[in-house]
């Protein structure tokens, strides 16, 4: 945080115009993203029991945990029944769905405007489907 | 700019409207933290999605929209929809995940999460860091928007503007807590929306424009119709479209986009009555905002091409205004200046609404992190329910001043720089729509 607040002054104090804003941006995410991933490793990893409990808690998706469950596992702290939690693969395909069905609502709407018919039963059939697909896959993300 | 007396009844009756629904809604408020800052987590997912879509229109936010038609084409709007995939995966992964963790604010997470002395600090300073410094940063831009709106259609000065809007939303926010806001902003939005539609019919129609047709074929409307940029040109395409979708949704923290969900979102899902509510709310908030909301304000900004297509255009117009805050922003302003009588009123109310609702948010968000993550956390973690509503309204009220003092001061500052810059230019902005 502290770091990207330098990135960014530096950014607009020194570097100034000699770079377009999007390649400031890039380079702004390349510096930030290096420091964090380097205080992540030179710093004391989590404590065990916080871990655990926090993934007693928030059940997320066993990936990346996969330490922390099977640790949790052996020592009994919890049961085969917490690791089953929302399918990421399902999760993340809503996620695309949204996304198409709201811009193809966003442009849908703007063809409508524009007076373009088809494009615009087009993009809003489009949305329709993307809202009905999500409404089918619901059931399996809660 | 002088009201007729109907748009002054409008805007008296939109002051007395908010007030009396946040005072009603405030009886549960003082009962408990919980409830004053999460509504005692009961809250439906319709009422949590439209607060989220009133807090982030803000009084200034359809200039912004203004600015980016007039320069970049309707295809300029990808700087902000690129921010939809953040909003999805916030949606879909996170939304259930924040309300499981039965947390109050999303800071608390790092306390969750992480062990030791760095995490206490990171709640505890960003506690400060977000929830005073930057908040009272952003509602004093807010306010600033506001303070020109105020200038500009009612002729008032920043200390009336600033004073008026402070003390009515700082009533019902401290009185009312987390519910007197969410109840608001559900009114303050109906009532922003159906001025923003209204006035934009109004516009489209007006002579000048010819109605919807006619401004969608003119010559100069139509190269900034697109909703693409160029494939063809990669200098705009990069900058506009490629950027925006390969690297700054996820990279990015941005108030309202807060990738995974953070801030005043996550106050939203965490108050939502159960996982449900929270992806539901999240969901309809990400429709409303990127797909619904946008339309009239784009409307505005290309009938404002036909009108104003330069800069000078808009000075000549308003031959009184201080050139300094002649931009292209300016011309969404410069568009309202047209509404007849009654229209006036609403759409002046409707900004109103949208700069009130940002504020309250803000206001109740901010205290949670004071209350939350620092006095129990930090001062004192033995301090009873009622104390803690009590820091909260505190709070709330200390955290209104300092962003209007910080507000007035920045006009200063910026009436004080101009006056260096251009001794003897006047103080046209009061005059745009004489």
């Amino acid at each position: 945080m502290v770091f990207s607040f330098v990135v960014a002054i530096v950014m607009e104090l020194v570097v100034k115009d000699q770079l377009l804003s999007h390649e400031k941006l890039i380079i702004g995410v390349l510096l930030t993203s290096a420091a964090w991933i380097i205080t992540a490793l030179f710093t004391k990893p989590t404590d065990d029991k916080i871990l655990i409990s926090f993934y007693k808690t928030i059940r997320p998706h066993p990936m990346g945990w996969k330490p922390v469950v099977a640790k949790a596992l052996t020592i009994g702290a919890i049961i085969d029944e917490h690791t089953k939690t929302g399918r990421l693969s399902t999760e993340i395909l809503m996620m695309s769905l949204g996304c198409i069905g709201v811009y193809a609502l966003l442009f849908g709407m703007g063809y409508v405007i524009y007076g373009q018919t088809i494009n615009a039963v087009l993009a809003l059939m489009m949305a329709g489907l993307s809202g009905l697909s999500m409404r089918k896959l619901w059931v399996n993300i809660g | 700019m002088q009201l007729a007396t109907l748009d002054w009844i409008i805007i008296a009756l939109f002051f007395i409207i908010t007030m009396v629904i946040g005072l009603m809604v405030s009886k549960s408020a003082g009962s408990s933290s919980s409830e004053y800052f999460l509504g005692g987590r009961s809250m439906s997912w319709w009422l949590l999605g439209v607060s989220m879509v009133a807090t982030t229109f803000s009084a200034d936010t359809p200039n912004l929209v203004t600015d980016i038609v007039r320069n970049n084409g309707v295809a300029g709007n990808w700087a902000w929809w690129a921010f939809l995939l953040t909003g999805m995966l916030t949606v879909f992964v996170y939304a259930k995940l924040w309300r499981r963790s039965g947390i109050t604010t999303d800071l608390e997470f790092y306390e969750m999460r992480y062990s030791g002395p760095e995490a206490r600090f990171l709640r505890g300073f960003r506690a400060i860091y977000l929830g005073v410094f930057f908040n009272v940063m952003i509602m004093a831009t807010v306010m600033l928007a506001g303070i020109k709106i105020g200038g500009i259609l009612l002729g008032l000065s920043p200390m009336t503007t600033v004073l008026t809007v402070s003390i009515i939303t700082v009533i019902y926010s401290s009185v009312g807590g987390f519910k007197g806001v969410i109840y608001t902003d559900f009114f303050q939005f109906v009532f922003a929306m159906t001025g923003m539609v209204l006035a934009c019919i109004y516009i489209v129609n007006m002579p000048e424009i010819g109605g919807l047709s006619k401004l969608l074929s003119h010559p100069s409307v139509v190269p900034k119709l697109n909703f693409l940029p160029d494939f063809d040109n990669m200098e705009v395409l990069v900058p506009l479209l490629i950027v925006p979708i390969a690297v700054q949704w996820w990279s990015v923290w941005y108030p309202g986009a807060e990738p995974g969900g953070g801030g005043y979102i996550a106050q939203r899902m965490l108050s939502a009555k159960d996982e449900k509510n929270a992806i539901t709310a999240t969901l309809f908030f990400n429709v409303a905002h990127y797909a619904l909301r946008p339309w009239p304000w784009i409307l505005i900004a290309l009938a404002s091409i036909i009108v104003f297509p330069t800069l000078e255009s808009i000075q000549t117009a308003f031959p009184d205004m201080d050139p300094n805050f002649v931009k292209d922003d300016l011309a969404f302003s410069a568009m309202l200046s047209f509404l007849p009588v009654g229209l006036m009123g609403l759409v002046i109310a409707a900004l109103i609404a949208a700069l009130m609702s940002t504020i309250s948010t803000h206001l109740n968000w901010g205290s949670s992190y004071v209350v939350n993550d620092f006095y129990q956390r930090f001062l004192k973690p033995e301090a009873d329910e009622k104390e803690l509503v009590l820091v909260g309204r505190i709070s709330t009220v200390v955290l209104m001043v300092l962003a209007a003092i910080f507000a007035l001061f920045l006009t200063n500052a910026l009436q004080a720089f101009n006056i260096l810059l251009q001794i003897g230019a006047g103080t046209g902005l009061l005059f745009i729509l004489k």
